[in-house]
């Protein structure tokens, strides 16, 4: 009975809030190797990842994506030492997939206090 | 064989108040809620499991999936426990009127 | 470890090692106008040797520069050797300079995204609150 209880939604909200947490664990890897000798930075294609949880990508095009960006990031060098992380583009990266968790982590609770709404309506 | 025996025996229905006509729905509503009783308590250990986990190396689990599991844990609670005051009020409609 | 707690141990690893590096950046610059003193010779510059990877960031080791020490020829200066030069320290104030700021700007952003990840935590806790 309970599986049919929650829609489809909340399982691609939960797939989001998971991307958007891995990609932050990613920007501050970035962030804490900003002085490593030639170290690459590294990320996730962002766009593709959300439209992933909601499945209208499939995940072989996520994992291709994410491998472009990431030859294209190995291939970049900004600095003498070979290290090619921008803080600047790590901040802002950060600040944008903080609001997006923020914004789901928000949807997420707005949806189950609809659906206790409806419940207790009925009484 | 005494074990062969035994299968062949029907299991009684459960003892519950309210049992409505089988026509009405499909299959004993004591079964049917006895279930979601099982679904919410499933639930609820699903939920404690999580919040277990969340500082454990093993099996590491997201801060928004232990909360999500609590939600869903209070959400069935709720629509149990509303299903249960519904079926109580109609018994009690039921046992009220007069034949 | 789930994603968030690793990110903020990934972080914190960024702070402690850019703290070390600006403690070595300090000590550079205070002792920047040491000079050979009878034996005794100047502050020769520290370095901080830092390795990273997926796991985050530390200090692996301080390392001495071993660039020489500058010689200038002073007959006048109270510390001149016996070839009247006076020997001083391989620390450039301005590369230290140089290298406080780009260490406190890496600080500073740790301390940031350190404090992003608390409040995605408190915004996870908070699902279902009303």
């Amino acid at each position: 009975m309970l599986d049919n209880l929650f829609s489809p939604v909340l399982g691609n909200l939960q797939s989001a809030l998971s991307k958007a947490s891995q990609r932050q664990t990613m920007l501050m890897t970035n962030i804490a190797n900003v002085n490593v000798p030639g170290y690459k930075r590294s990320d996730m294609d962002f766009h593709v990842a959300l439209q992933g949880a909601t499945h209208d990508i499939d995940e072989q095009q996520i994992e291709m994506a994410d491998a472009r960006a990431q030859r294209a990031s190995d291939f970049t060098s900004q600095r003498m030492d070979g290290n090619n992380v921008d803080m600047e583009r790590e901040v802002a990266s950060i600040s944008e997939t903080e609001l997006r968790f923020q914004a789901l982590t928000d949807l997420t609770s707005s949806y189950f206090s609809g659906l206790k709404n409806v419940i207790r309506e009925g009484k | 064989m005494l074990i062969n025996s035994t299968s062949a025996i029907v299991p009684t229905a459960p003892t519950v108040p309210t049992k409505p006509a089988n026509a009405a729905g499909s299959g004993d509503f004591g079964q049917i809620f006895g279930n979601a009783i099982k679904d919410v308590n499933q639930s609820q250990m699903d939920a404690k499991t999580m919040q277990e986990n969340l500082l454990s190396s093993k099996n590491p689990v997201d801060y928004q999936d232990v909360m999500i599991a609590m939600e869903k844990a209070s959400t069935a609670m709720q629509l149990t426990m509303s299903i249960r005051n519904k079926v109580l009020e109609s018994y009690q409609e039921i046992s009220r009127m007069q034949v | 470890m789930n994603d968030l707690n690793s990110a903020l141990r990934i972080t914190g690893s960024g702070l402690s090692a850019n703290r070390t590096w600006m403690n070595v950046i300090s000590t550079n610059l205070a002792n920047a106008n040491s000079v050979k003193t009878g034996n005794t010779m100047p502050w020769r510059r520290q370095d901080v040797e830092m390795q990273g990877g997926p796991e985050g960031v530390s200090v692996v080791a301080i390392t001495q520069d071993m660039r020489a020490f500058p010689s200038k020829y002073d007959p006048t200066n109270p510390n001149r050797d016996s070839n009247d030069n006076v020997i001083s320290s391989n620390v450039d104030p301005l590369t230290e300079m140089t290298n406080m700021i780009a260490a406190s700007r890496s600080y500073e952003a740790n301390v940031e995204a350190f404090n992003t990840v608390k409040g995605m935590i408190k915004s996870a806790l908070n699902i279902g609150k009303v």
